[in-house]
């Protein structure tokens, strides 16, 4: 099924010069620690939680995110935490291109590659680390420290591998994620 | 979304593969069904009457009737589900000149790899190590999820109380910083735990010195289970009657005579009576190496229980084969499973249409034969919801990845008890693919000057044209027209698609008539329509169908290659889905002309 051109309201979003298209309505805390690759969508009401940096070191990246990427509504980006040697501290969390996260999703990874699909309502745990060409199907738990591999299909509470994704997987995210970057278009 | 939303079912296109047992299977299949129901159905395509019936002489089922040829499957039969799928699961092998699905590949394996901690297990290891990961990487015998390795002595005082143990890494277990009191410094003994069910391996009193090769410090334990032993026993007691009966029978193909067998033969009184008879009936009778005592009361224990989860489930005991046990608190730690990357070959060709890269984190392939770059893609742009009784359109977009420009054809039955369809426009072509204009698509919904005249066609809508809904970069939409006549969850159609192009093969010298009429032989294969046996056609006829524009342009290079420019084409077969059909609406008859399509921006939407 061809996907529909999804409107929005101008005012509501903020343009980069890179073709970044962020919501006023979501929170962006600690935006000079994220780094937005390009053509990234932010939709309304996600959270993404830059302020939640290193103890101790100075400007750092916290959340870095690649391009042609969507965070879908309410969805709540932050970047995970351990206790290593006493220390309490938050670690930076990398997302590569081409990656949808679905709607009311909670992401907690380490490292998310390319050309991975989230779905909606999911929980991706502290340290979470998803390889390129994945998919998280809808209210998939990923348990803290788990490693998904490449072209799996993750499902289930706790996740668990189901299947193998084809290969032409690379190219299908790709061209999707494009796709849906074009057709969010101003409603006026 | 609403629940309603969710529950319906997703439109969908699946694309038909011929793997020829199916195939076989199916067309007699659908033979015997129309002999039995003596319908007169018409069949869809007047217009290719002749090359039809050429086809079908070449059959083996010479007697089906047209229809059959044409459409192998039954959109509604649950049968169909097995052999259609999505494009992007499916392959193209170039040398077949065909569509091959997952299960008309062949696989091999290149590389064995644990899933969590994605290091390569060399072949040769993967045997001894029983297809496990040697390493650090265990599963939660509760819930199968990965273990963690943590450190019983250092201190979780700092921990907020929300936060679970620190995961150590091997390397991080000396001194922790002064603040806390640390009473061992190597944060020995070790155990594992789960994240998702809180399962300790302390439960089952495991723990270990070291955090690092945890698979090598439980080796010994598992080399004495009963299972383990056993199957060394026996492949110990089996091995040296390989080894002496191999090199007499390695030469005999007697299916008794297999290596290993040869006791057995002579034992259970089979026919063949060989020169090594005698010799080969040494195997001695195998004795049990291990004799495990069950319990008896475990049947009286299990009747009695009160809480059922003190009973393993299914799945935990299949995740321990060697003893499968009933009681949770027997349950062990398993270590991960391995994974594979596979070569994937065409069974007909045997060349290989899938090559991944060796490494275990690498994504990319050596090779990649995948039908999504070869055969054209058909998406479903509009389909409003159906209606008994009630003529809709549906847009079908059918985007074009070649380079060349292809003319499509389409056939469907017109007709079925389901329902009706028509296609104003049967045939219309697409333009090539362009990369430069997939970024003028970036510009969506501008206006788009037409790149350089050189399909000036391309760029304009033609809207003039009946039954094409919009050709623009490398797609074009066209209008199919849908009656259903019941209600029903499912709409489905089948649909013919046969698509030609050009294309321009390279002869490497004129003489070479062997691999002339190879590739003449391919033309004249894809011409016909793949859903019968279609392997038999293609040696039947090697003049009548290739492209009448066979033009050697011999001046470029005089000496060797010479191009000549044949026609391809291939048919395949498709399923569409287009969701339920409603019952007749009470509204207005006017509502229809509300369904009819005005242009591409008109799609309403929410916002």
């Amino acid at each position: 099924m061809e996907p529909q051109i999804v409107y929005y309201a101008r005012p509501e979003y903020i343009e980069t010069d890179t073709g970044n298209k962020v919501s006023r309505k979501s929170v962006i805390c600690g935006s000079q620690n994220i780094i937005l690759g390009g053509k990234t969508i932010i939709q309304t009401d996600c959270v993404i939680r830059g302020d939640l940096r290193r103890t101790g070191v100075g400007h750092a990246v916290v959340v870095a995110i690649g391009r042609y990427c969507l965070l879908s509504r309410g969805s709540i980006i932050r970047p995970p935490y351990k206790t290593y040697k006493g220390m309490f501290s938050y670690y930076p969390m990398k997302i590569g291109d081409h990656v949808t996260i679905g709607e009311g999703s909670i992401v907690e990874a380490a490292t998310i590659g390319s050309f991975v699909h989230i779905g909606k309502n999911c929980v991706i745990g502290r340290f979470a680390i998803i390889k390129d060409c994945c998919r998280i199907e809808d209210n998939t738990v990923i348990p803290p420290n788990t490693v998904v591999p490449s072209f799996s299909i993750y499902e289930g509470s706790p996740g668990v591998c189901v299947d193998e994704l084809p290969e032409c997987v690379q190219d299908l995210y790709e061209s999707q994620t494009k796709d849906f970057y074009t057709k969010f278009q101003p409603s006026n | 979304m609403t629940a309603e939303a969710v529950n319906a079912a997703r439109p969908f296109v699946h694309y038909h593969c011929s793997c020829p047992d199916v195939n076989r299977s199916l067309s007699l299949l659908t033979l015997k069904e129309n002999e039995a129901k003596e319908s007169d159905k018409k069949i869809a395509e007047d217009r290719d009457d002749d090359n039809n019936t050429e086809i079908n002489k070449n059959k083996e089922y010479a007697n089906t009737t047209k229809e059959d040829t044409l459409f192998p499957l039954d959109a509604y039969s649950p049968r169909t589900v097995f052999s259609t799928f999505a494009l992007s699961k499916l392959y193209f092998c170039e040398d077949c000149h065909q569509i091959r699905c997952p299960r008309c590949v062949q696989e091999e394996i290149v590389c064995y790899y644990c899933p969590n901690c994605l290091f390569e297990v060399p072949t040769a290891s993967v045997k001894s190590e029983r297809n496990r990961c040697a390493r650090n990487c265990f599963q939660c015998p509760i819930c199968q999820n990965t273990l963690t390795v943590v450190a019983s002595t250092e201190p979780p005082p700092v921990t907020p109380a929300t936060a679970v143990p620190p995961r150590l890494l091997p390397n991080t277990a000396p001194a922790p910083p002064p603040p806390v009191p640390t009473p061992q410094p190597t944060g020995a003994p070790y155990f594992l735990l789960c994240g998702v069910c809180r399962w300790d391996s302390q439960e089952i009193n495991m723990t270990f010195e070291k955090a690092t090769g945890l698979a090598l410090q439980l080796q010994k334990t598992e080399d004495e289970k009963p299972d383990v032993k056993e199957f060394e026993h026996l492949k110990e007691h089996f091995e040296k009657h390989l080894r002496t009966n191999a090199p007499s029978t390695t030469l005999s193909s007697h299916l008794f005579l297999f290596p290993g067998l040869n006791g057995f033969s002579s034992r259970y009184g089979s026919s063949g009576s060989t020169q090594n008879q005698p010799k080969s009936d040494d195997v001695t009778p195998y004795e049990a190496a291990v004799k495990v005592v069950e319990k008896e009361g475990l049947v009286k224990e299990l009747t009695n229980l009160d809480n059922p989860n003190a009973v393993t489930t299914l799945t935990q005991r299949l995740d321990q084969l060697s003893d499968q046990p009933y009681k949770v608190e027997k349950l062990q730690p398993q270590r991960i499973h391995l994974r594979t990357k596979r070569v994937k070959r065409c069974r007909t060709c045997h060349h290989i249409l899938i090559k991944p890269e060796q490494k275990a984190q690498a994504i990319k392939f050596k090779i990649k034969l995948v039908a999504l770059n070869y055969i054209p893609k058909i998406t479903i742009a509009k389909s409003p919801k159906l209606t008994v009784n009630q003529k809709t359109q549906v847009i079908l977009k059918f985007s074009n990845p070649l380079d060349v420009e292809v003319d499509i054809k389409l056939t469907t039955k017109e007709k079925d008890a389901y329902g009706t369809i028509a296609i104003p426009t049967s045939e219309f072509g697409i333009s090539p693919y362009n990369e430069v204009w997939e970024y003028d698509d970036e510009d969506f919904g501008t206006d788009r000057l037409p790149s350089r005249g050189r399909h000036s066609q391309a760029a304009a809508n033609t809207h003039g044209t009946e039954g094409i809904f919009e050709k623009k970069g490398s797609y074009t939409s066209i209008i199919l027209e849908v009656t259903p006549l019941a209600e029903m969850e499912e709409f489905r159609f089948p649909l013919l698609v046969t698509y030609t192009y050009k294309a321009t093969i390279e002869i490497p010298t004129p003489d070479d008539t062997k691999l002339d009429k190879s590739s003449t032989n391919k033309s004249d294969n894809v011409d016909k329509t793949d859903t019968g046996a279609d392997t038999s056609t293609t040696t039947a006829e090697t003049t009548s169908t290739i492209a009448p524009s066979t033009n050697a342009d011999t001046d470029n290079e005089p000496e060797a290659i010479l191009t000549k420019e044949i026609t391809k084409s291939l048919s395949f077969c498709t399923t569409i889905g287009l969701g339920s059909v409603a019952k007749v609406s009470p509204a207005p008859p006017t509502s229809s002309s509300s369904k009819t399509l005005t242009g591409v921006g008109s799609s309403s939407n929410s916002t």
